[in-house]
């Protein structure tokens, strides 16, 4: 069997950047927290919210490692595994990474380490801001990365001369017309995933009766926060869809799981589908009926549009788009219930103590996580058979790198990813098991401005004592 | 019996009441109903929700 370099490069791609957007995904959403948590604390003294921060930091800090590592890779990717798609939207989205770099990686970078290490030399107040920094990069990050992915979805302000792209009008470029959706739809999911991790963390712990004081507040805190964001998230997310709908029909033709030019009205909606993109039928559906025509077109007796609407050339594989949709909305409907089923609870006082909405709390710690890979996988797969739609198909982007070197490098990512996943779980699995208590010192207040031109790093009673008790 | 059937009810009741709230704010909110009542669904839902969550600290109830 002969490899196809074109399906090594798009399967690499498709790997390391999978990888990758966890992460992300994690730091955004943390950062908040922390900035959230840290204002909280400095504005009731309440220690409590102080435990809260040092233990979710450390998890923080090493996401983003991971996540800075991973990412670095995928700039790599473009040049080496998409030479032509670089060379062609270098003008476009060049100048975006690069300002990703200049602004939120250099912001991230600088005010981490005081997040980390400096409470003790700077206090609380500059060590709030400093987190208040990060979350801030973190957000600008994502609206960059945002801005780079979104044109290549929408792509404008450019114009094609003697085959370079030349970028016309540089606004048009950032805020091309699905970025000032897709960015909000992004950052929900991010502090939706946080809030869901926070929540089942806490839960864990409540099942177990351990450290009861941090597991309620944070379940608290999570399911509070999860019950907004999902409200708003689920709007965002049908804004974007009629936004898609516009300016990409075949992706969410696919999406939608039909075929034909309209459907049968009242169209159901699928849950489940077998598509056979080469006969342009699919095998097997199942649907509730009418919710199609009520919830796409808003009417009972409504039609959907179908993928025979785009030629098959242009058609994305509807089984990926489908699924991929059908994962995210999936969880975001499951988000909603668990976030009525938390407001009910608490209105009836009986939040902490309902065993079954723990334990589904604890089920949906890794949802926000699942549900962001879901969107993303109907982004990406939606867009196809175009790298930039409508301008480049990606079998055209692709270096001509031989099949064996892609397979290596391919198979180099695997191995290097799986060590990378099974050092963060494990060292995060280790954090959970030990508890808040155990958390870092390095977090705790004793500082002030001046202590930032001090050379000791731990002189707190606080820490003292912890020394004390590292040396016994 | 009637105890038992009572305890039945309030259970049922239980499931209803927040599975229709949800279900209604859901329909709502993806603009079945139209933009304007899907914005208004947004309003209520978020500050129904803040204030809630404001109103009733989830900590009183340590068992």
């Amino acid at each position: 069997m002969s490899l196809n370099p074109a399906t090594l490069a798009r399967v690499q791609f498709a790997f390391t950047v999978s990888f990758h957007i966890i992460f992300p995904t994690m730091s955004i959403g943390l950062a908040m927290f922390l900035a959230v948590i840290e204002g909280l604390w400095l504005k009731t003294k309440n220690d409590l919210y102080l435990q809260i921060y040092r233990f979710w930091l450390s998890i923080f800090a090493m996401g983003f490692g991971v996540g800075v590592v991973t990412g670095i890779v995928l700039s790599f990717e473009f040049g080496l595994g998409f030479a032509r798609f670089a060379q062609l939207a270098g003008p476009a989205i060049g100048p975006m990474i690069a300002l990703e770099v200049l602004t939120s990686f250099f912001l991230e970078a600088g005010f981490l380490g005081i997040m980390l290490f400096g409470m003790h030399r700077v206090g609380p107040t500059l060590h709030y801001f400093a987190t208040c920094m990060v979350a801030l990069g973190t957000l600008l990050s994502a609206s960059w990365i945002l801005s780079a992915n979104s044109w290549m979805q929408t792509p404008d302000g450019v114009a094609v001369r003697n085959g370079r792209l030349v970028v016309v009008n540089w606004w048009h470029v950032l805020n091309n017309p699905s970025w000032l959706v897709r960015l909000p739809h992004m950052l929900s999911a991010a502090y939706l995933t946080a809030s869901f991790l926070v929540a089942g963390v806490g839960a864990w712990y409540l099942l177990r009766g351990k450290h009861l004081a941090f597991a309620k507040k944070t379940v608290a805190l999570g399911t509070a926060s999860a019950t907004v964001l999902i409200a708003g998230q689920v709007f965002i997310g049908d804004i974007l869809y009629g936004t898609m709908l516009k300016h990409q029909p075949s992706k969410m033709q696919a999406a939608e799981g039909f075929w034909e030019k309209e459907s049968a009205s009242p169209a159901p909606y699928y849950w489940v589908i077998a598509p056979n993109q080469k006969e342009q039928r699919n095998r097997f559906a199942l649907g509730v009926p009418y919710l199609g025509s009520i919830w796409l077109t808003h009417s009972l007796h409504g039609r959907v549009e179908g993928l025979k609407n785009t030629p098959a050339e242009q058609q994305p594989i509807m089984g990926m788009v489908f699924y991929g949709f059908r994962i995210m909305y999936g969880i975001a409907i499951l988000m909603f219930a668990v976030a009525t089923a938390s407001l009910w609870l608490r209105w009836k006082r009986r939040l902490f103590t309902t065993r079954w909405f723990l334990r589904c709390l604890v089920m949906m710690t890794p949802s926000g996580i699942v549900a962001t890979l879901g969107g993303w996988y109907l982004a990406e797969t939606g867009r196809q058979p175009w790298v930039i739609f409508g301008m480049l198909r990606t079998i055209d982007a692709v270096s001509p790198v031989p099949a064996q070197t892609l397979l290596a490098t391919l198979i180099a990512f695997v191995c290097i990813y799986a060590f990378f996943m099974t050092a963060f779980l494990v060292f995060v699995a280790r954090i959970i098991r030990r508890g808040p208590e155990s958390a870092s010192i390095h977090a705790e207040a004793s500082g002030s401005l001046k202590n930032a031109l001090r050379p000791q790093v731990l002189d707190s009673p606080n820490a003292t004592a912890a020394l004390g008790r590292v040396g016994r | 019996m009637l105890k038992n059937l009572s305890l039945t009810f309030a259970k049922i009741l239980g499931f209803l009441v927040p599975s229709l709230v949800g279900v209604t704010f859901f329909f709502a909110i993806i603009g079945v109903f139209g933009l304007g009542i899907a914005v208004a669904g947004l309003l209520v839902a978020v500050i129904g929700a803040v204030v809630l969550v404001r109103r009733v600290p989830a900590e009183g109830d340590a068992r």
